[in-house]
């Protein structure tokens, strides 16, 4: 079935020919059917086309949201970001500083004791150097006694026996 | 026809109004859509954006962390090391401060044992004079040598059974023979510093060999002052007592005797003589008994006015023998001082050449006795600083106040070779036993 516009001629099922300007009330039905479901598909496209844009208007809406949630987060953690690395930067040069620090103070801590040592030594050869020299007083003192009664064994006998401590004394002292 | 040709326009016209408004529907759909990619592209990169960032965070944090603790164990080094260098110094200037001291000890020493070295070189070539000189120059170090004066100590050499009188403001201390020669002198102006005078007694009586005059006291009588020693009668004779006289307490004495003064030959022999004037003027003369049929005893008797002869028609009379154990049988040195009515001998026990030899105390009827010990045990002993103390002379400084000399052995120095030391320490005689104080 079909519309022939050449001969204005409309052809009903039954074969039936109508005159042109008499327009069959079959053909005009089609017309309306073809007219409803134009209008029906053009309303549904309408409305799929408008849905679909409030549903990426709404997805836009929230995306661009969470883009914004997430630049400040972002600016936020930036900043942050930034403090950190200038507190870093701060710690990192009080660090260098406080090794220099400590590396001046571990010379002359090392100075100090090496003094220490080298004193404590000196003290040592002193103090022999005193029991020495008492060793070697004690002797000459009790030799003068011994010679002062003419006991001149007992002097012998005291001198020689701090003998080695007066030497030592004179050796460390001149 | 002409209305079928509109109705075809319009529906013409309708079907492209449709399709312009699905065609723009379409394209703003489109572009709807694609500002939603793009959002949520620029999103997505945000949020990786945003990851990296908080990973370089997290780092840079993690780096902070690790940096702030680096500071914190070097900080804590710092500290530690300030801590070390802090004591390390402490002990530098201990350390050096010992040194100085140490130094000055070396110091004294040297010259300590620079005079002493001097004197024996001077004995040994019998030059006495120069010997006591030698040890009077360096009694200063020598007394630093042994520790100060602060326990007494005045006198850092030989100076045994030592006898100190004052004669005007001026101190005289008489010792047995040593360094200086038969009778050792030394003066003071302080009773502290004292000063070699030298040898009281270049001579010696035609009767006694040299080399063991002991325990000399002096006595003045009038112009004149008489030295009583104990010397050994020549041949191998007893220590007995013998008197010299002088015109000045620094000597020379001259003892022109032909014989001793006092002598007990049978008893072992005397020593330690010490003469005492009662308030009547009357001279006695104390000493010592060595031994032989009776135990160490003390005696007294009077002498003649000048005190250079025993009275006549007098006898010696025992005033003391050892009673107490500390004593271990021994008796000596005998020192009798007149205080507050009550007649206090003093005397020393024990070995005198050991640390046991210290100095008792007894009541005196009178210069003849009878006398008793006061003490259980001996009122002056040894004690951390020195030993074996005796030989003690009771003295008294011209504001009233009493004193005691004595000899003792150096801590640690006990014995002959050793040298017996001159001390000086406050004597308190106030209460019913005497006290000896400190050297101050």
């Amino acid at each position: 079935m079909g519309v022939s516009a050449a001969n204005d001629v409309s052809v009903r099922d039954d074969g039936d020919v109508a005159t042109a300007g008499a327009r069959p009330h079959g053909t005009r039905l089609r017309n309306w059917v073809i007219g409803l479901v134009a209008g029906v598909v053009f309303l549904a496209a309408v409305g799929w086309i408008s849905v679909n844009e409030v549903r990426a208007n709404t997805r836009f809406d929230r995306t661009h949201a969470a883009l914004v949630t997430t630049r400040f987060h972002l600016s936020r953690v930036v900043a942050q970001l930034d403090a950190v690395r200038r507190a870093l930067t701060v710690v990192d040069g009080q660090v260098a500083q406080d090794r220099q620090a400590l590396g001046r103070d571990a010379t002359q801590l090392t100075g100090m004791q090496t003094a220490l040592s080298t004193s404590r030594t000196n003290l040592s050869r002193g103090n022999q150097t005193v029991t020495d020299l008492h060793t070697c007083l004690s002797g000459v003192e009790q030799a003068a006694n011994a010679l002062s009664v003419n006991d001149r064994a007992r002097a012998i006998e005291a001198l020689g026996s701090v003998t080695a401590s007066c030497t030592a004394a004179v050796d460390a002292h001149g | 026809m002409a209305r079928r040709r509109r109705t075809r326009w319009a529906v013409t016209l309708t079907v492209l109004a449709a399709v312009a408004v699905v065609a723009w529907a379409a394209a703003t759909d489109v572009q709807a859509n694609a500002r939603v990619r793009s959002e949520q592209t620029a999103l997505h990169s945000s949020v990786d954006h945003l990851a990296r960032t908080r990973t370089a965070l997290a780092a840079t944090s993690y780096e902070q962390a690790l940096a702030t603790n680096q500071r914190t164990a070097v900080t804590g080094s710092i500290a530690s090391t300030l801590d070390q260098l802090s004591s390390t110094e402490a002990a530098l200037q201990g350390t050096q401060a010992f040194a100085f001291l140490q130094g000055v000890d070396v110091g004294a020493l040297q010259d300590c044992l620079h005079g002493v070295s001097g004197a024996l070189q001077e004995i040994a070539a019998n030059n006495d004079d120069q010997a006591a000189q030698d040890i009077s120059g360096v009694s200063g170090p020598c007394l630093a040598v042994d520790g100060g004066s602060n326990d007494g100590l005045v006198y850092p050499f030989d100076f045994p059974d030592p006898d100190v009188i004052l004669v005007g403001t001026t101190y005289y201390g008489y010792a047995t023979n040593s360094v200086a020669g038969n009778i050792q002198i030394i003066r003071s102006t302080d009773r502290i510093h004292w000063s070699a005078v030298g040898n009281a007694l270049p001579s010696l009586a035609s009767w006694a060999a040299p080399h063991a005059t002991w325990a000399p006291a002096v006595l003045q009588v009038g112009g004149t002052f008489d030295l009583y020693y104990a010397a050994v009668v020549a041949g191998g004779g007893e220590e007995c007592v013998s008197v010299a006289t002088a015109t000045q307490p620094q000597g020379p004495f001259i003892d022109g005797s032909s014989a001793p003064l006092e002598c007990q030959p049978t008893l072992g022999g005397s020593i330690d003589p010490y003469p005492f004037v009662n308030t009547d003027g009357t001279i006695s003369l104390l000493w010592k008994s060595d031994g032989g049929s009776l135990p160490a005893t003390i005696w007294s008797q009077p002498l003649d006015a000048t005190g250079t002869a025993v009275a006549p028609n007098t006898a010696p009379a025992a005033l003391l023998i050892p009673t107490q154990s500390w004593e271990s049988g021994v008796v000596e040195a005998p020192d009798l001082v007149l205080s507050g009515g009550r007649y206090l001998l003093f005397y020393s026990g024990n070995n005198w050449n050991s640390a046991n030899y210290g100095v008792g105390v007894a009541g005196c009827a009178g210069p003849a006795g009878p006398c008793t010990p006061l003490t259980d045990g001996p009122v002056l002993s040894g004690d951390s600083t020195m030993q074996g103390p005796g030989g003690e002379s009771v003295f008294t400084d011209p504001s009233g106040s009493t004193w005691i000399a004595f000899h003792a052995w150096a801590t640690g120095s006990v014995g002959y070779p050793h040298s017996r030391e001159l001390y000086i320490r406050r004597l308190d005689l106030s209460g019913g036993a005497p006290s000896v104080g400190g050297a101050s």
